[in-house]
């Protein structure tokens, strides 16, 4: 199934039979994706498929093997992270991966460290993620590692969201925390989105989770792209539903 | 308590401390225990004993010379021989030091042979006396450098930008890459950084010790005895660490054997970190 293309809108990313992996194994076979300007899409699959593995590709963490990577319709060639955190995409990891000896503001600080902004523009920055996260806002000075699984993951996607990002890549938000947290965490998602006009990616296992969430959807299956849709499309599948919703 | 013993023990410590800053910083960033951190400092020590015998250059005035010199020969060993190491582990790496210590040991045997030399300056002799206790200018003079040193390094790394993404690295390296810090850069620069601290205590060194091309394997154990007293990582634990094995080994040396000095000191080690394993100021989630 052809994923939905935006007529008019050129896309801000493009995998183009991307293939890669880790020493000699590999990972991903002939991946093919775009994400449009302003929308949620979402990464679909089980353990070990490869989601996390996707989304270092687009971070600049692994580079390919095959394939082509287009940022703004130009090639991306010899980028490493940094350079793409320049390029306004921002990956918050798997597992949160925060500064634990740090406090939560300098985490968020570290957030904007490619931007080389003045120390005003930071902390107008500062606020505003706050804003957005006031259960962080009470514990800026707390060191990172003492916080709740919930507020790590608010500290992890405000550090994100420092970094002024146009595309947000978030690994596995929901992992280990109460379904109520990730439908706080995600309701912001949605404000932040409406307000930035910025696109994000959002893997997930939980299938319909993410299908509340994004607008269209990509299904990962042992490396390989299986099936893709809107949202909606994906929820009428029969083999999908029966496949991740049980049912 | 006899109070010269205590500062003698005192003035002695800070010098361990700067010793030691560099490998509790290589130690605590990239997770590397650098053995070749004695032969830096040996060649801090004859770059000062030459500078001062050839052209008679004040001692204290090469310190920036064997910065600069250590610093880029760190940088050459980090960016060619150290980077390329790094994913084979701890273990792979504590082997490649080791050997590059002896390398660098060897060579400085071949061309400087193992002869002692010793830096004298005019000033040497020369010291204070306040009731009793009497303070030699030059180890005064040492142990403010020293501390002069180590808080200059912790500002750099506390309050700067590049400092801040050193620490960032140190917590966390695929964070900090996320984040748009150049982490091979980082670790390049931390190391050729400790290379150059410790390369200036050498420098330092050489005023008050006898200089040969064993003069860091001798400080060598001292460096980790400090450092993991202190808690890796942690500057002003390294300076602390630095002062308790001043005043232990001091202590030891005139109340109990100066043969024992080692011994107690690898004692004092043990109690440390069956107490307090994490170092004396060794921070949470630091070296995790
Ligand atoms: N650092 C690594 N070194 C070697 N192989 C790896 C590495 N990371 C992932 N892999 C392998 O690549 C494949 C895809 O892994 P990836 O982490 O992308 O899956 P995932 O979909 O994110 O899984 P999960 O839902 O468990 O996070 C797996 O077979 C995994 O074993
Ligand atoms: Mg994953």
């Amino acid at each position: 199934m052809a994923a939905v293309v935006k007529t008019g809108l050129k896309p801000i990313i493009t995998l183009k039979n991307a293939s890669t992996g880790y020493g000699i194994a590999q990972a991903l076979w002939n991946v093919s994706l775009e994400l449009y300007p302003r929308e949620i899409v979402a990464l679909i699959g089980s353990n070990g498929a490869g989601k996390t593995t996707v989304l270092r590709v687009l971070s600049g963490v692994l580079p390919l093997w095959n394939g082509e990577y287009r940022l703004n319709e130009e090639a991306v060639k010899g980028y490493t992270a940094p350079d793409l955190v320049h390029k306004g995409i921002c990956h918050v990891p798997e597992g949160r991966q925060l500064f634990f000896g740090l406090s939560v503001e300098e985490n968020l600080r570290m957030g904007a460290f490619a931007l080389k902004k003045s120390r005003a523009e930071i902390n107008k920055s500062l606020e505003w993620v706050y804003n957005f996260f006031p259960e962080i806002a009470k514990r800026r000075n707390q060191l990172a590692g003492t916080l709740s699984g919930g507020e790590q993951q608010m500290v992890a996607i405000g550090r994100g969201l420092m970094g002024n990002p146009t595309l947000l890549l978030i690994d596995e938000l929901s992992l280990g925390l109460a379904p109520v947290i990730v439908d706080r965490i995600y309701e912001t998602l949605q404000k932040i989105y409406q307000e930035q006009g910025i696109t994000i990616l959002i893997v997930e296992q939980d299938m319909e989770l993410a299908l509340s969430v994004a607008s269209r959807a990509y299904v990962l299956e042992n490396g390989s792209i299986s099936v893709s849709g809107t949202s909606k499309e994906l929820m009428d599948n029969d083999k999908i539903r029966e496949a991740y919703l049980g049912v | 308590m006899d109070l010269q013993v205590i500062i003698n023990g005192i003035l002695l410590g800070g010098l361990y401390g700067l010793a030691a800053v560099g490998f509790s910083l290589i130690w605590g960033v990239m997770n590397i225990v650098d053995l070749a951190q004695g032969a830096y400092l040996t060649l801090g020590a004859y770059i000062t004993f030459w500078l001062f015998k050839l052209w008679g250059i004040d001692p204290f005035l090469t310190l920036p010379v064997s910065a600069l010199i250590l610093f880029g020969l760190g940088f050459l060993i980090e960016s060619q021989i150290i980077k390329r190491v790094l994913r084979y582990g701890f273990v792979m790496l504590l082997v490649v030091t080791y050997g590059l210590n002896l390398l660098l040991q060897n060579a400085m045997l071949v061309a400087w042979s193992a002869d002692y030399r010793s830096v004298t300056p005019a000033y040497s002799g020369a010291g204070l006396n306040i009731g009793g206790v009497n303070i030699p200018y030059i180890r005064l003079a040492l142990f403010i450098a020293a501390l002069l040193l180590v808080g200059l390094l912790t500002i750099f790394l506390n309050k700067t930008r590049v400092g801040n993404a050193i620490r960032a690295t140190a917590l966390n390296r695929l964070a900090a890459n996320l984040v748009g810090i150049r982490t091979e850069f980082i670790y390049a620069l931390t190391y050729s950084l400790a290379a150059a601290v410790v390369g200036m205590a050498g420098s330092l060194i050489s005023m008050v010790y006898t200089v040969s091309p064993n003069l860091g394997g001798a400080f060598m154990t001292k460096i980790f005895v400090v450092t993991v007293l202190g808690g890796f990582g942690s500057l002003p634990g390294a300076v602390l660490g630095g002062l308790i094995l001043g005043i232990t080994e001091a202590f030891t040396a005139s109340y109990i054997a100066p043969g024992l000095m080692n011994a107690v000191s690898f004692i004092l080690l043990v109690v440390i970190l069956i107490f307090r394993p994490q170092g004396l100021m060794g921070k949470q989630f630091y070296g995790a």
